[in-house]
């Protein structure tokens, strides 16, 4: 079964995956100039990086938060089997199953001083919602008995979108304690389904009539096309830059405590307006209606019900036949993230955070927890483990793993990328870690990075006058660092020093 | 390239960590219990009947059905009493001149005669005759002896009284020595008492020579008319016609309902004789008289032999008598599958004269008019029908379990004990789907003492099939629905008179509950 090879492809390369992977590691990998992606007010440890087309970041996301492979699957004397109904009581009402992919074209950020970090970045997101709901799958697990007298909705909902973004960003330390940031990104959309309404209830009355009724409206942009014979894309290329859009990210750090630096971010706040090759497809509630109620028995009597279950499909399919028609420019929104944040120095390059996000979209809002622990190894590694709790998924230790030898950097960061060494230890494949996982994302890549940030100076007793200049002049002046390491400045040793006795009273950080 | 290559090795590095087994599936099993509708209807009486039944149900004012069946008896042609024209021979004579006529440059009109045309219908007396068809006046011209040479001559005939009907013109027509017709399609001929006036000149055409003409030679005409009238007017005498004794079959008591024990409360038997002629008529049943096999019953009518008919007064138009059949609940009751009768019919009896009239297409036709009103009692009426099953495409070991669910709610005043069997292609019977302890007993509605509804019966029911039986099903090629109709009894068990209405219905579900084990191998 290639199943899974599809899908590891899919995370990467297919164009309509998924942007709106909320990535909770990343958040901690302040190594990284991707961190500004979860958070524009983070300012990387390193003062300059480059991404390289195509490389610096690389990240796809599968999310499931109805099943695993495990729950649907069972062995049964050797023979593997889809068990659909081991889960069918465990399911959500909705079930999402989301793949997202994202690849940076282009990246750029640099300290310009010590309070300012400017960003800019390309990159290629996809992003594919298909919703599930739990009815569908019980009408083919558990037949229509269970509904007798009542109803289920068995309307899937899909959302699939594509784009490159263009985006600008810049953290700047306001005070000692506070950083704000925030990234404004020119979105070019490529193509577009989104499922405006969509509603499909079949109910079986104590009789057992079976009654359906459906009502959808979806939109595309830019497939329509792909789907006609002989129509080439690159021919067209300019088309799929009629959509554009706007979002916005925002962020902010606050040093609460001397240890404690509190965070929080919106990202991805925005919209984009597809104009190309934008068509409706349709089913109106009033027509898409069909009640079966078995064969007419006075067409019995009147030895008239031949073809009659064949006229009853012919009617169905008639009923419930889409219209598929073009239609103006519509507007989608982007699904946005939310992320708070708390972390605690606990040595020097030995902190814990904690991570509260949740993703809002369509009516949906997802939220989750981590927690961390992250150790930086000097400037050479950078290690974040994390346990991450989302989309009723418990099992996910999060890895965090980036190694400098400058000026290339390599990292991979994943929110339930622990567990994979495990099972290949373990079972020599990495099977038991697909299986029983309802969240996998990973993002790895090269950077060029340069200008490592010691991050901050120990406090130290000064007892030299000279570094107290306040208390000698009114004029003097004394440079802030805002927590960062200061410019090396060689020490002259002078005799005032050698021989001061009384150690000053202020402090440098 | 670097790029996609390292990107290319990351995958293959991953999947190579992947045991495929995992994910190579062996079988898809789904166990779901599925709830189907198999049957639905509102069920009328009219459902109930057969085919040749139904179609003679008609509904009174108040909903009540009846059944409504005639037959006609005789349609028996006046006409035919009547010999038209009774005399249709015409002789003419014209006394030509004698000895040698000199030639002659110009016709010249030599002789006429008026002649009176008497049809001598009798006893009747006729007025106004139109002509159809393939009626005609025929001729016969020659003299009685040979001139030399033979002399030019013409006769022409005018029938005075008659008139084209459309253009009125007169029919005239010439002709010569020798034999021949003309066609009187479309004259309107008046008439008094049969009586109607033609004339004949006769002309000598122009001669070129002399012809010689033997003394007392006549030119004899002979004319006869064919008479094919669209209609008659006048008095047509008191003529009687007897009609033979005939027996015919009762085809509406040929169906289920004579199997079963059946009692009509007001059944309504009666006679009805629509006479196009107009005519003073009357009729006398010498006998009449319903039959099942060897019970017979003879009619009570009322009004009693002979029995006057009305008549139209207007040509195209017809007149009913309807006499009334005062036994018919005992004649019913039989129920009759035969009706033997024999009659005469009277025109203008005593009458020695009158305007009648009577149409090429008049009748006198004479109908039974059965009537039953469902309202009465009746048990042990069966009905059944075949249904043809075909379950070739399903695997029958997918079905684990399987119950029938069948909801009646019956407005009639009617139970019905059902059972349904299997049959083979032969149509011979397999089994009954229904075990012995499985009974499927749809209640009949309440009716109060007037026999109209109160409330429906009310029927939910759940069979388990058993798998032996289901078995069966898909070995069976048709499915045989038997079922026995009582009307609802009294608390007592006895019949009460229900009515049936044209809104009563059985409300009929029928579903099966079926756990089946789907199953998708690789």
């Amino acid at each position: 079964m290639k199943k899974v090879q599809l899908l590891l492809i899919c995370f990467v390369l297919a164009e309509n995956v998924s942007f709106a992977q909320t990535e909770s590691t990343l958040y901690f990998m302040t190594s990284l100039p991707q961190i500004t992606d979860v958070n524009p007010a983070i300012m990387p440890r390193y003062k300059l990086s480059i991404g390289l087309p195509g490389i610096s970041s690389v990240g796809g996301t599968y999310l499931n938060n109805g099943f695993s492979y495990n729950d649907i699957t069972s062995k049964v004397n050797g023979v593997l089997q889809l068990d659909l109904t081991k889960i069918q009581g465990n399911l959500p009402e909705k079930n999402y199953i989301t793949m997202a992919a994202q690849v940076d074209l282009f990246r750029f950020g640099m300290r310009i001083n010590p309070r300012m970090y400017i960003s800019a970045n390309v990159t290629a997101r996809g992003y594919n919602r298909s919703m599930i709901p739990k009815g569908l799958t019980s009408l083919l697990v558990e037949g229509t008995a269970p509904i007798i007298g009542s109803y289920v909705n068995t309307a899937p909902q899909q959302e699939n979108v594509s784009y490159v973004e263009s985006g600008l960003g810049m953290s700047y330390i306001v005070s000692e304690n506070l950083t704000i940031g925030g990234r404004l990104k020119y979105l070019t959309g490529v193509t577009n389904m989104t499922t405006e309404s969509s509603s499909a209830v079949v109910q079986v009355d104590d009789t057992y009539k079976i009654t359906a009724t459906a009502g959808a409206d979806l939109r595309t942009s830019g497939i329509y096309d792909l789907n006609r014979p002989g129509y080439n894309a690159t021919d067209h290329i300019g088309d799929y830059f009629k959509n554009s859009g706007w979002g916005l990210d925002v962020g902010a750090t606050y040093k609460f405590m001397d240890k404690l630096t509190l965070s929080a971010s919106l990202i991805d706040i925005g919209f984009i307006n597809w104009k190309n090759n934008t068509y409706r497809y349709a089913l109106d509630p009033a027509t898409a209606r069909y009640t079966f109620s078995g064969v007419d028995v006075t067409k019995m009597f009147d030895n008239t019900t031949s073809n009659y279950v064949q006229n009853q499909w012919n009617a169905f399919k008639e009923n419930f036949k889409m219209t598929e028609t073009t239609t103006g420019s519509y507007t989608s929104m982007l699904p946005s993230k939310f992320y708070l944040s708390g972390n605690y120095e606990l040595a020097k390059n030995l902190s814990v955070g904690a991570l509260f996000f949740s993703e809002q979209f369509k009516g949906r809002y997802s939220p989750g927890l981590t927690a961390a622990l992250n150790k930086n190894f000097g400037k050479t590694i950078s290690t974040s483990f994390t346990y991450t709790v989302s989309n009723r998924s418990y099992n996910n230790l999060g890895l965090g793993f980036s190694v400098n030898a400058s000026p290339v950097q390599f990292y991979i960061v994943g929110d339930n990328l622990l567990r994979a060494p495990v099972s290949l230890v373990a079972n020599q494949n990495i099977n038991s870690y697909l299986n029983s996982s309802q969240l996998i994302n990973v993002r790895m890549g090269l950077n060029l990075v340069f200008g490592w940030d010691k991050g901050k100076t120990k406090k130290e007793v000064v007892n030299d006058e000279s570094h107290n200049p306040r208390a000698n002049k009114s004029d003097a002046t004394v440079k802030p660092t805002y927590g960062r390491a200061p410019s090396k400045v060689k020490k002259k040793k002078t005799k005032q020093s050698k021989s001061a006795s009384k150690p000053p009273k202020s402090k440098i950080r | 390239m670097l790029y996609r290559s390292l990107f290319l090795i990351s995958v293959l590095i991953v999947t190579s960590c992947i045991d495929q087994k995992d994910y190579t599936l062996d079988t898809l099993t789904v166990t779901p219990t599925l709830a189907v509708p198999i049957a639905f209807g509102d069920i009328s009486i009219l459902d109930f009947a057969s085919d040749t039944d139904s179609a003679y149900f008609r509904t009174y004012p108040d909903g009540l059905l009846y059944f409504s069946y005639t037959q006609t008896l005789d349609a028996r042609q006046i006409r035919a009493l009547f010999d038209l024209p009774a005399n249709n021979s015409t002789p003419v004579s014209f006394d030509l001149p004698a000895g040698s006529l000199p030639p002659s440059s110009s016709d010249v009109q030599y002789s006429s005669i008026n002649k009176v045309v008497d049809f001598n219908f009798d006893p009747g007396q006729l007025t106004e005759m139109l002509l159809k068809g393939t009626s005609a006046i025929k001729y016969t011209i020659s003299t009685s002896q040979a001139t030399s040479p033979a002399l030019p001559l013409d006769v022409n005939l005018t029938l005075t009284d008659a008139v084209e009907q459309t253009t009125h013109l007169p029919f005239t027509f010439t002709a010569t020595t020798g034999t021949g017709s003309k066609s009187l399609n479309g004259y309107l001929i008046q008439m008094t008492d049969n009586k109607f006036n033609i004339k004949l000149n006769l002309v000598l055409k122009k001669r070129s020579s002399a012809v010689f003409v033997p003394a007392n030679t006549k030119l004899n005409v002979n004319l006869s008319f064919v008479t094919d009238f669209a209609y008659i007017k006048g008095f047509f005498g008191d003529q009687q016609v007897s009609l033979p004794t005939q027996t015919i079959d009762l085809t509406i008591f040929s169906s289920e309902l004579e199997k079963s024990k059946i009692s009509f409360t007001d059944p309504v038997l009666k006679l009805a004789v629509r006479n196009d002629n107009g005519v003073p008529s009357e009729i006398n049943f010498s006998s009449i008289y319903a039959k099942k096999g060897n019970s017979q019953v003879p009619f009570q009518l009322n009004p009693a032999n002979p029995i006057n008919l009305s008549y139209p007064t207007v040509l195209g138009k017809y007149a009913t008598t309807d006499i009334a059949v005062t036994n018919g609940t005992n004649l019913i009751a039989l129920p009759p599958n035969q009706l033997t009768y024999s009659a005469t019919a009277r025109i203008n009896k005593g009458l020695t004269s009158g305007t009648n009239f009577m149409a090429d297409t008049s009748r006198l036709h004479v109908s039974v008019i059965t009537e039953l009103p469902l309202h009465g009692h009746v048990s042990g009426y069966t009905i059944s029908d075949t249904l043809k099953i075909d379950l070739g495409k399903i695997d029958k070991s997918t079905i684990i379990s399987s119950a029938l669910r069948v909801k009646a709610v019956n407005q009639m005043p009617m139970d019905a004990n059902i059972q349904l069997y299997l049959a083979d292609e032969n149509y011979h019977v397999i089994d009954s789907l229904f075990s012995s302890g499985q009974t499927l007993f749809v209640k009949s509605s309440v009716v109060n003492g007037s026999g109209d509804f109160v409330s429906s019966g009310v029927n939910d029911f759940k069979f388990d099939l058993l798998p032996e039986k289901v078995d069966k099903i898909f070995t069976s090629k048709y499915l045989l629905v038997k079922s026995r109709l009582n009307t609802t009894k009294d608390p007592n068990g006895g019949y009460l008179n229900v009515k049936f209405k044209s809104t009563y219905k059985l409300k009929l579900n029928v579903g099966l509950l079926a756990k089946v084990n789907i199953t998708a191998t690789k």
